[in-house]
């Protein structure tokens, strides 16, 4: 990808009026554990990588007479080293530390946020713009349930009674500590170059009705309310207290969404209900049962000549063994189970065996709107979640003509 | 508010070991947390040196132009070596105990002579 380029670049994230606003140590607190995280990536990554070229690597094949076979042998190799395992521990506290300081905001300030969410839903009668449905009776997925995924307390189904917005208001602020700024200042980015994609690759798509599945908060669904303003657009998620400040962000953003409660496995929505369904950075927090049934269900709900698109961060065969074992140290140390094993998945398999046709899938890297927008030029570097230039994105058309007018 | 539970501050999911000793997992974690509460005293005495020069003080012109005298200069000494004396207490007490002659086979009779 050319020329690496390391350099952060502080932007400070939107105000709206359900994001926590730290008090001054609070906020010296998370700017901290952003340079944090900003340093591993440019004062202790590059040693790794160094470690590996200039010594490890070259050992093991003068010992071995050949090179390491996969990540999974660089990760043997590697795990001992000192500056490896500093590097990983490092990287753990500074997503331990990342969540810590965003809860002494979160805990502070949540009574106000959720009495400005309730005013909002009181003086808009019950939801003027979008909706909210939850659904109790939901079974929660094991793969949201079973470790608290990147490590955020509680996790995404954490609910603590019916006005509850706290994972919602942890997960706002902390991803963007996370993303380092690199998301943008509405945390967006995916969203945003996933409808621009469809935009420009499709001109004439006019999608009626949107889906997003996994919303979380809501900020990668917002772009597609912004690119198409006459679709209606919907969301869901597992997590209630998610839905519920995803909808009040929405709400005082003037967005209009509905969001509900349900499983993208199963939706519940009616067959070819949605001309345009979206996810983002959805796949490698599911399963491998999981992955397949979503895209099976992205079929059922397409319209025909409908499409989806959904983003992530690329596949292991985009890069190198090195650079797959790098990035794979989330599945270890970041609580996320499935993030390895879904980079080893056929996504353009998975699309034809849910029933598109192979003329109809697209496997490529969409351009980041917002840093091609903001002037930032970056490699992609593993060991950050910050991707290079573009995310990679499975688009899948379905068969048909398209009411929505869709080119095929 | 007493019947909502409060928010969780603990991880689900086993925390991963990065070293042998896990002694040292758990430095790296206190250390970065004491190093957040340095910056975060960094940045209050930097926003008093600004607030102060946009009052017309220039505070951090004239720390910079501070000379302390004799008495000063001996008073922070004084600080500073007790300070580095709290540090490094843990080499104290192993130096006392060796010029002590003290050993764990000694302080096992000791406990055994108290009870």
């Amino acid at each position: 990808m050319g020329e690496r380029s390391n350099s952060f670049f502080s932007v400070p994230q939107a105000a709206h009026a359900l994001l926590v606003t730290p008090r001054r140590d609070e906020a010296a607190r998370q700017e901290f554990v952003r340079s944090f995280k900003a340093f591993i990536q440019s004062g202790i990554v590059p040693g790794v990588h160094a470690s590996w070229h200039s010594e490890v690597k070259p050992a093991f094949e003068k010992r071995a007479g050949r090179a390491a076979r996969d990540r999974h042998e660089i990760r043997e190799l590697m795990v001992g080293h000192p500056l490896f395992r500093t590097y990983a521990s490092m990287q753990r506290v500074s997503q331990e530390l990342m969540w810590d300081v965003v809860l002494d905001s979160v805990e502070r300030e949540l009574p106000e946020l959720e009495a400005r969410a309730r005013a909002q839903r009181m003086a808009q009668g019950g939801g003027s713009r979008g909706s909210l449905t939850l659904d109790p009776t939901l079974p929660l997925p094991r793969y949201v349930t079973g470790v608290d995924i990147h490590c955020m307390p509680g996790g995404y189904c954490q609910d603590r009674g019916a006005d509850d917005l706290a994972a919602g208001a942890l997960y706002d602020r902390g991803v963007y500590l996370y993303a380092l700024g690199m998301m943008g200042p509405m945390n967006d980015d995916i969203g945003g170059s996933g409808a621009k994609y469809v935009r420009e690759r499709y001109p004439d798509f006019r999608p009626h009705r949107i889906l997003d599945l996994g919303c979380t908060v809501g900020h990668s669904t917002l772009p597609f309310v912004d690119a198409f303003p006459d679709a209606e657009v919907h969301a869901i998620d597992v997590g209630p207290a998610l839905l519920r400040y995803a909808h009040a962000r929405a709400e005082s953003l003037g967005k209009r969404v509905h969001f509900r409660q349900a499983d993208a496995t199963q939706t519940g929505f009616p067959d070819g209900h949605f001309d345009l369904v979206v996810s983002s950075i959805l796949f490698h927090e599911t399963s491998g049962k999981a992955l397949p049934a979503i895209m099976r269900e992205c079929h059922r709900l397409l319209a025909p000549g409908g499409i989806a698109i959904h983003g992530d961060l690329p596949p292991f065969w985009a890069m190198d063994e090195f650079n797959q074992f790098m990035l794979d140290c989330e599945t270890y140390y970041n609580n996320e189970p499935y993030w390895g094993a879904m980079r080893e998945v056929d996504q353009t398999a998975e699309a034809i065996k849910a029933g598109f046709a192979p003329d109809a899938i697209e496997f490529r890297m969409a351009p980041s709107a917002y840093r091609a927008a903001a002037g930032v030029d970056r490699g992609f570097e593993a060991g950050e979640f910050a991707p290079g230039n573009a995310w990679q994105v499975l688009v899948t058309r379905k068969a048909g003509r398209s009411a929505a007018g869709a080119a095929s | 508010m007493s019947d909502v539970p409060a928010i969780k501050r603990s991880i689900r999911g086993r925390r991963p070991k990065f070293h042998d000793d896990p002694a040292i997992d758990q430095l790296h974690g206190m250390m970065m947390a004491m190093a957040t509460e340095m910056s975060v005293l960094y940045e209050r005495i930097d926003t008093m040196e600004r607030i102060a020069a946009a009052k017309g003080v220039m505070l951090r012109e004239e720390l910079e132009q501070f000379r302390p005298d004799a008495d000063a200069q001996g008073e922070r000494e004084a600080w500073r070596q007790q300070f580095l004396q709290r540090l490094f207490y843990v080499y104290r007490e192993e130096l006392d105990d060796r010029l002590a002659r003290e050993t764990d086979a000694q302080y096992s009779r000791f406990l055994q002579e108290i009870s």
